[in-house]
């Protein structure tokens, strides 16, 4: 007992005559399903330490907060702040649990300064994670539009005059009005508008506003995120943007100004940086930024999967701006087209060292001249985003393969190859094809394709071949829970991209298939799969945190490694503070179950 | 006339105690050392026990007692191989300590790991001082296995030995592996393996009584 508690941060702080003291305190229980809330609630106040067995300890909602095994402490939220204990145990496995009441704790925290110290910075983390669960997507750049909109929109039909319009924007003290007909957004007017347009120009006053408006302005959704805003308005370098709800009806506009003042982050600089790119090598130059820009971001945000998104959009951006410069050259589009992104990119999780995965998507099938404009672009696009610093992918699964450039009858055709024979070949296609996005074209024709392509993912002995290709990637968890690492050059390592976070999108994938979803990103997908009737709640919520634990895990591997030969996604568990150790031990956990879920529920079909 | 009222009352007493659910009752879980297994040529060489009302296992107060080589000797400090100077403090008169021993057996059911051994060797000891240990009953978590793998068909035709040690049973149940092998260590393991027995194999109403019933006849 002694040689546990001396391994057993804080324990191992306190002085041999403090040790024996608080053994001299302690009490053990045989913790079960049966008296373990029981125990919660006679015991406390007290300090309770794991000394085998595995517990889960949830929220009054029943979130996950922390699976606690050997070694792991819990109940000093309570001691330290007095408030009742609202969590819960879930036993999952029955084991025994040291007990050392409050008083015997208070004395000892007293008597040692790193021990207390040790409660103080545990408990912020606590709160931090029952904060960072209540508030997910707290983050600025992470609202939802609609949360920051701040008035309701000022509209005016488009036959209103000029005068009449002045003297509303004045009246309402805004800087541009939405221009409105039969509910649909048909243009913006800005104050701009009417000083270049209307005043230098010497037009009329009394001539209507669907002449000096901007025609069909670039939207988005209330839905969508601020950083979604952000990008959109750099994209189209503009400072008014008109916000739709699903509808496409107008609720409102944001303005550069309103971001400015929510904003305090570098992304806006960063992206538009990239947009004001006027050549390829300024476009690579300011590219060579990112990491740095990425790592300052990354200190600041709380959510992580913010960062993910930022690097999609940053990629979108390189890529969009790569399109533009190719068009410039080489003049504009023959046919109608969607530049698409898969994979990572497609899933918005992109990291430093993802690879690019990419195609065309034709609104009607070109001839072969015309194809040797596509076939140029691709090239140049993938070569440019290659250059900027996103590798090409080594699978060859990029635009200017021209296996990945075709109508939507060739792709539907192709994915019905896939589902309807899921060869091994063709179901690891599936989890790079079915996560798509459409970076560049206009959105009706993309959306319905997309649909189409989420019909034929529905087929049941496809979803079955793919879950038991799930099933087949062993988690790192050995025997007894212990970490199950490899040996390479670099020491004993874990994938947690391979073994964690990319079985986490298969996982989530699998669910969103079976529901026809055309999210793509994995904490979409999951948030749209709330109230699923094959996932629940909790199962969906345990799997969301363990992936924004991974991906920041991740991050901050990437970040600390950059640079150097060291491995992109592989980390050495030993490197880790015991508190992660333990909380990565509880994520392969729970993608264990997650994994054995799908395979229940889904594998059986499949041969 | 008044002993045999006293022994009336006291089996009375008894009787509802072991009727009532078994996490009401005090337990003492017990494991002591000897330098051999005949009790009457040998010694106790320590003792540790400790109170449990489930499911809290009282460790902090835990007693572990180590008697002297030679029980005549006492007053000095005896030396003995592998042990502490906290046990030497602890060393003590085997009077005494039989004498807690007995205050603490009221009213209590003695656990422990092989209770034939233990028990002679207990019972041997307080007769020498004149002292009567009176536990409730007795729980012997070894004859508790054995009587639970013997249920099982792959072994009703032999139960091997290995199977029935204190660190064999305490594998089954996932208990953790404590490496030092003294009497407190053996008390606790033996404290702990007690707690997984019954409430794996009882219901939450069982009573003390039928589980020694059950498992020890």
């Amino acid at each position: 007992m002694k040689d546990f508690l001396q391994q057993c941060p804080p324990f191992d702080q306190l002085k041999a005559d403090e040790l024996d003291w608080a053994i001299s305190q302690l009490q053990s229980v045989y913790m079960n399903e049966q008296n373990a809330n029981e125990v919660l609630r006679d015991c406390r106040p007290a300090l309770f330490i794991v000394r085998s067995g595995v517990f889960d300890l949830r929220s009054q909602q029943g979130r996950l907060l922390e699976r606690l095994e050997v070694g792991d402490l819990f109940g000093y939220p309570s001691l330290l702040s007095g408030r009742p204990i609202t969590n819960h145990i879930a036993t999952q496995q029955d084991g025994i649990v040291y007990v050392l009441s409050g008083a015997a704790f208070d004395r000892l925290r007293k008597a040692n300064r790193d021990f207390e110290q040790y409660f103080i910075q545990a408990h912020g983390q606590r709160l931090l994670a029952e904060q960072n669960n209540k508030e997910s997507g707290s983050d600025w750049v992470n609202q939802p539009i609609q949360q920051i909109l701040q008035h309701a929109p000022v509209s005016i039909p488009s036959t209103t005059t000029i005068a009449a319009a002045a003297r509303l924007m004045s009246e309402q003290q805004v800087s541009s009005l939405l221009v409105v007909d039969d509910h649909h957004l048909v243009g913006i007017l800005t104050d701009r508008d009417i000083r270049n347009r209307v005043v230098a120009k010497g037009l009329s006053y009394e001539v209507a506003v669907n002449v000096v408006m901007t025609p069909l302005p670039a939207a988005v959704n209330a839905r969508r995120s601020v950083l979604e805003a952000l990008t959109t308005m750099t994209s189209h370098n503009v400072h008014h943007l008109p916000v739709v709800d699903d509808n496409e009806q107008p609720v409102g506009m944001i303005t550069a100004t309103d971001l400015m003042r929510i904003q305090r982050s570098e992304p806006v600089y960063l992206i538009s940086a990239l947009h004001k790119a006027e050549s390829r090598q300024q476009l690579i130059a300011e590219a060579e930024n990112l990491p740095e820009y990425l790592q300052r971001f990354a200190d600041r945000v709380k959510d992580t999967s913010v960062v993910g998104r930022l690097m999609a959009s940053v990629t979108d951006t390189m890529t969009r701006k790569l399109i533009q410069l190719y068009e410039r050259d080489y003049g504009v589009a023959p046919v109608a087209y969607h530049w698409l992104a898969f994979g990572s990119q497609g899933r918005e999780d992109q990291t430093l060292s993802s690879d690019q995965d990419n195609g065309l998507l034709y609104s009607s099938a070109p001839t072969a001249s015309q194809e040797q404009w596509f076939a140029g672009l691709a090239a140049s696009v993938c070569e440019g985003l290659h250059d900027c610093g996103i590798p090409l992918c080594p699978g060859n699964i990029m635009a200017s393969n021209p296996e990945y450039r075709g109508t939507e009858q060739q792709w539907l055709a192709r994915f019905r190859g896939w589902t309807e024979s899921p060869t091994p070949k063709a179901l690891m296609y599936c989890q790079i094809f079915f996560d798509s996005r459409s970076i560049m074209g206009s959105g009706r024709h993309y959306r319905e394709y997309r649909q189409k392509v989420a019909a034929l993912g529905q087929q049941s002995v496809f979803i079955a071949n793919l879950a038991i290709l799930v099933n087949q990637i062993s988690v790192p968890l050995g025997l007894f829970n212990r970490l199950r690492t490899r040996s390479s050059e670099q020491g004993e390592l874990i994938d947690i991209k391979r073994y964690g976070i990319a079985v986490i999108n298969d996982i989530a994938r699998l669910y969103a298939l079976e529901a026809g979803l055309t999210d793509a990103a994995t904490p979409q997908r999951l948030n749209a799969l709330r109230g699923n009737r094959l996932l629940n709640r909790q199962d969906n919520q345990s799997l969301l945190d363990v992936w924004q634990f991974l991906t920041q895990l991740r991050l901050q591997h990437q970040l600390a490694v950059w640079g150097t030969t060291q491995a992109k996604n592989a980390i050495d568990p030993e490197q880790l503070s015991p508190m992660m150790r333990r909380q990565l031990k509880s994520a392969f956990r729970i993608i264990k179950q997650a994994q054995q879920g799908v395979g229940l529920k889904f594998g059986r079909q499949g041969y | 006339m008044g002993y045999w009222l006293n022994r009336l009352a006291s089996w009375y007493q008894r009787r509802t105690l072991l009727n009532r659910p078994w996490q009401q009752l005090r337990y003492v879980a017990l494991d002591i050392e000897t330098n051999g297994l005949d009790p009457k040529q040998h010694d106790i060489l320590a003792i540790a026990w400790l109170s449990i009302n489930p499911p809290l296992m009282d460790i902090g107060h835990a007693e572990h007692h180590i008697f002297p080589a030679d029980h005549v000797v006492l007053g000095q400090s005896p030396v003995i191989h592998g042990l502490t100077r906290n046990d030497f403090t602890a060393c003590s008169a085997p009077k005494q300590v039989l004498q807690q021993l007995a205050i603490d057996l009221q009213n209590a059911v003695l656990v422990c790991h092989h209770r034939r051994l233990d028990w002679a060797f207990l019972q041997s000891a307080a007769k020498h001082y004149g002292i009567s240990l009176k536990p409730l009953a007795i729980f012997d978590t070894l004859a508790f296995e054995q009587q639970r793998l013997q249920r099982q068909p792959q072994y009703q035709h032999g139960l091997p030995p290995a199977l029935l040690t204190l660190s064999a049973c305490r594998d089954r149940y996932l208990l953790p592996q404590y490496t030092a092998h003294n009497a407190l260590d053996d008390a606790i393991s033996c404290a702990e393996l007690f707690l997984a027995e019954v409430y794996q194999a009882a219901d939450e109403n069982a009573q003390v009584g039928q589980l020694l019933r059950r498992f020890f006849n």
